[in-house]
């Protein structure tokens, strides 16, 4: 009997939960239920903003193409179902864009650059003060990402970013901000707190590269956005 | 002891509750995407949360994910130094000289919509070997002309942790719900019904409406 109460008890609480909706059949990365959650590791934001930047927060802003370390290169050629640099600096405009700068589109920067002959891995090759004059800023981000993977083992699953991002004064030259930060998803039954039903769901939603991607770029960029914000407060 | 058993597996099924599902409610004259529209989102409101943090952050996490969209977005310190300078701070403000002609919003920042938002919940619950944290939305739009109600969009989340997550172990069912409620996870939370609720908007802006 005992048996049978243990059963009908873990039974009871899988079954535990709302009827699917529209929203979990294409996101439900929390949707009330909690199914596809992912823990994110969280590592310590690295980070330098000048006093300039404190200073003078009227400038216009253009978030350059991300440049790729070998091994991202390597890793993110393997996709095909995500490009993973691109949603990286379009969640991170969104995030950005919210802050007291004038930013001008992505899809404005690319053209633009396009219409110079300057392709996306040319970016680190044309000086920022002539960069800054074809997009008419006065300050451009750079994003060099050094890490981005996708893992799913049987064991475990990962998705991860690290990134650095440099804002440079288009006039001077000069850092205006630099912040460093790795930020990743890891799933598995290890560590504390660790829950059956979230062990279950790791791997699957792992396999949604292009939300398991943006979940972490959002995380990336609320981080590094906090960070600044801090900074620019003190 | 045995009598006890029953309540207490009871309650604890009560306490993985359900969140508000995805509900929209659309009027049919919403522009289709015929052009990128322009979007002024107005500051954000709460009769329940204490603290303007977690409004102000759904709000930034909306605009933030409608930059997606068929959208042009005005900068929000803009919006807000504008409506401080009108002596306006609350959206119902707002709507109010709107519709009296005495805020010409669509005329000042070219806006074509307004979106406005309002948090019904945030709730974080510890019940020892049970933990969640509870968040419900509803976002609005509004033709920033007439000010007349476009569209609106609803949806609660509840991230459970503990017990009926099953935990891996006698620790884990101790450690669970207090990591259910770490920071993280309280923006994982607010990170996944924003994405959902603006995805709504975007789709309203490129799929015809009849």
């Amino acid at each position: 009997m005992k048996k049978f109460t243990l059963l009908a008890f873990i039974f009871l609480l899988v079954g535990t939960g709302c009827a699917k909706n529209k929203a979990n059949q294409t996101d439900g990365d929390v949707a009330g239920e909690g199914k596809k959650n992912i823990p994110l590791i969280s590592y310590p934001v690295d980070s330098v903003v000048s006093s300039k930047l404190s200073q003078n927060p009227v400038l216009k802003v253009a978030i350059l193409p991300p440049t790729l370390s070998e091994a991202a290169i390597e890793t993110t050629e393997k996709w095909d179902d995500v490009n993973a640099p691109a949603l990286f600096r379009t969640v991170f405009f969104g995030r950005f864009s919210v802050l007291p700068y004038k930013d001008i589109s992505i899809q404005q920067v690319d053209s633009l650059l396009s219409q110079n002959g300057i392709e996306s891995d040319q970016i680190n090759k044309a000086s920022s003060k002539r960069l800054s004059q074809l997009l008419g800023v006065n300050a451009l981000i750079y994003i060099h990402l050094t890490e981005v993977e996708n893992v799913n083992t049987t064991v475990h699953a990962r998705t991860e970013y690290a990134a650095t991002l440099t804002m440079i004064d288009a006039e001077t030259s000069e850092e205006l901000w630099r912040t460093t930060l790795k930020q990743n998803t890891f799933g598995g039954l290890i560590g504390k707190g660790s829950q059956l039903a979230d062990f279950v769901a790791f791997e699957k939603a792992n396999r949604n590269r292009p939300l398991a991607f943006r979940k972490v770029a959002e995380s990336w960029s609320h981080r590094v956005i906090a960070d600044l914000r801090e900074k620019l407060n003190e | 002891m045995n009598s006890l058993k029953f309540p207490v597996l009871l309650s604890i099924l009560f306490l993985a509750g359900c969140a508000a599902n995805l509900s929209v409610v659309k009027n049919l004259n919403f522009i289709p995407g015929e052009r990128k529209l322009t979007v002024v989102v107005l500051p954000f409101e709460s009769k329940t949360v204490k603290g303007e943090e977690v409004v102000n952050q759904v709000r930034e996490e909306v605009t933030a994910n409608l930059q997606e969209g068929n959208f042009y977005l005005a900068e929000i310190s803009e919006v807000d130094q504008y409506l401080k300078d009108s002596n306006v701070s609350r959206s119902e403000e707002v709507l109010l000289k709107l519709r009296q002609n005495q805020l010409p919003l669509n005329e000042v920042f070219n806006a074509d919509i307004l979106v406005q938002g309002r948090i019904l919940e945030w709730t974080k619950t510890y019940l020892g070997l049970h933990s969640d944290i509870e968040l419900d939305v509803e976002l609005f739009v509004f033709d920033a002309k007439s000010g007349k109600m476009l569209a609106k969009v609803r949806k609660g989340v509840i991230k459970n942790s503990g017990i009926t997550r099953l935990p891996a172990g006698y620790i884990a069912a101790g450690t669970a719900p207090l990591a259910g409620l770490k920071k993280s996870v309280q923006q994982n939370v607010i990170h996944t019904l924003t994405r959902e609720l603006s995805q709504t908007l975007i789709e309203f802006n490129e799929k015809p409406t009849i």
